[in-house]
């Protein structure tokens, strides 16, 4: 009963989700002279030179020890660092969501959550023009030889389908909890700076395994507990070595996503009825 | 109908709002976590019947205007309960979401779109906006270089498109210049008179005694008086007269 009035209603504003993440994306880029093209340069760009600082001045580069997890060092980077930076941007910007928009809560009825939905799903589409940037960089090692292209490939969408279930229920969680503590702000900035180490984005996940340091364990174990790791390591094997994941992979995947998704849903509808006494 | 049943409402005042951890744990240590409470509604019971329409006066910060965003769903009551029968057409603040960056046309689909329109109806009605805003050159334009009464012309034009069951008015009849008030004012009346139950906040006596069947009066959060024009608004006039 009350699910079937909660689809109406989401029904009903569905067309506003729409509308707020194409405005989104028109006043991103409005005035600009390339206009959308930098959606695509933007993360180009980027990745070019993440690569060569990383390949060259910190001497991660193919073969060594770890030359069969890492393939092709700068695929294995980027997919990181791109899935990474969907997570970080979308999270970041539904924490503020709700907040930023008082003056339209205080004023018109509307479901709260499509505020951080918005966000989450304006930064997917950024995700997709990240992901042409992506692929341009993986065309150009498989010409050079570097990396295979694999069948595997068309797997990635799962991945990313779960990533932004992850974002959606993180988002809401955030977004929420940012009304009664504005310092979420601040911590959120260093809770995604230590998140971004304990994912292996720029080193191989062999070299914690080989470490010697005395929490080595441990913080392999932290990581395994960390879904943004899964979702990376997922990426990396349907995108660089080319194989299917296990089953218990992609049932871990979608598991993180749901059960982050059910508690940010349970967190914001809980708490959304007091909003307006904090503005 | 609406029915409005033992509604009250409560705020915590700005002062003693937590908002960061450290405020929190500063005021946790030295007892300071107690509510500085201000109840800017309490108790207040009444309907409006099919067709009717309501006045609502009182003085500034008396709580009209919370009372009618309780009723329009914006706000939940801490006690009491709403209940509203059809589709309610809340004519709080205009152009609420408006994007100064977007063109007059993408902020008619956003706005609409904010207030509950589907894409299908507003594509329907696009070309009776433009009609009554008078705005057809400029549709193209960022809102931004719009004039404040362009923009207002717009939002009345979007926010008046449908004829809605339940009407909730604040202090708005009529917007623009000289020719334009004229006709929104007549749009207005149109929509009130046409069957439509409504719910009006007004400072201006001739306005309320106008349009309304009956009034309530709202001071300091509680119900004064409701009954006929005539005699709230005599009541009221006196008040503010002492």
């Amino acid at each position: 009963m009350n699910f079937v009035k909660s689809l109406k209603v989401f029904k009903r504003y569905a067309y506003l989700l729409q509308q707020l993440v194409a405005r989104d994306f028109k006043v991103k880029y409005k005035r600009s002279v390339l206009g959308v093209l930098w959606s695509v340069l933007n993360p180009l760009f980027t990745m070019i030179i993440l690569n060569v600082v990383f390949s060259t001045l910190f001497g991660m580069g193919n073969g060594g020890t770890y030359a069969k997890e890492i393939v092709d060092y700068p695929v294995y980077l980027l997919t990181g660092i791109v899935l990474f930076n969907y997570f970080s941007e979308a999270t970041n910007l539904s924490l503020g969501a709700v907040v930023g928009n008082f003056n339209l809560i205080t004023k018109v009825y509307m479901p709260k959550y499509i505020f951080p939905f918005s966000k989450v799903l304006s930064s997917a589409l950024n995700l997709l023009f990240s992901m042409v940037a992506l692929y341009m960089i993986v065309i150009v090692r498989v010409l050079q030889h570097h990396v295979g292209f694999h069948w595997t490939n068309v797997l990635l969408p799962y991945d990313l389908i779960c990533i932004v279930i992850f974002a959606i229920g993180m988002g809401m969680l955030l977004s929420a909890l940012t009304v009664f503590f504005r310092d979420m702000f601040y911590i959120y900035g260093v809770v995604l700076t230590a998140w971004m180490y304990l994912t292996p984005i720029m080193y191989p996940i062999g070299m914690i395994q080989n470490s010697k340091l005395p929490y080595a364990k441990a913080l392999l174990f932290v990581m395994k507990l960390n879904p943004l790791y899964h979702y990376v390591n997922y990426a990396r094997q349907v995108v660089l070595i080319g194989t299917v994941p296990s089953f218990a992979t992609h049932l871990i995947c979608m598991a993180f996503s749901l059960l982050m998704l059910g508690i940010g849903i349970l967190f914001f509808r809980s708490k959304q009825d007091k909003f307006i006494y904090y503005i | 109908m609406i029915k409005v049943d033992n509604v009250s409402m409560r705020f915590n005042l700005g002062n003693d709002k937590v908002n960061t951890l450290k405020e929190y744990f500063i005021k946790l240590v030295k007892r300071q976590i107690k509510r500085d409470e201000f109840w800017a509604l309490k108790d207040i019971s009444f309907q409006v019947n099919p067709g009717e329409v309501l006045g609502l006066v009182g003085i500034n910060g008396a709580g009209k205007s919370t009372l009618l965003k309780i009723v329009a769903g914006v706000m939940k009551p801490t006690k009491g309960s709403v209940c509203v029968d059809g589709a309610v057409a809340p004519m709080i603040e205009l152009g609420a979401g408006f994007d100064p960056e977007l063109t007059a046309k993408e902020n008619v689909f956003l706005n609409g779109a904010i207030l509950g329109y589907s894409k299908k109806f507003l594509q329907s009605k696009y070309d009776e906006i433009v009609d009554f805003s008078e705005l057809a050159p400029f549709m193209d334009v960022s809102v931004r270089n719009f004039s404040s009464g362009m923009v207002a012309r717009l939002a009345f034009s979007i926010a008046t498109l449908v004829a809605p069951d339940v009407l909730l008015v604040d202090e708005i009849l009529s917007v623009g210049d000289a020719p334009f008030r004229v006709k929104s004012e007549q749009k207005m009346m149109g929509m009130i008179n046409g069957g439509t139950t409504v719910m009006f906040v007004s400072h201006s006596a001739d306005a309320v005694e106008k349009i309304c069947n009956r009034v309530l009066w709202v001071d300091h959060g509680a119900m004064r008086q409701i009954g006929p024009v005539g005699e709230v608004l005599g009541a009221y006039k006196e008040f503010c007269d002492r």
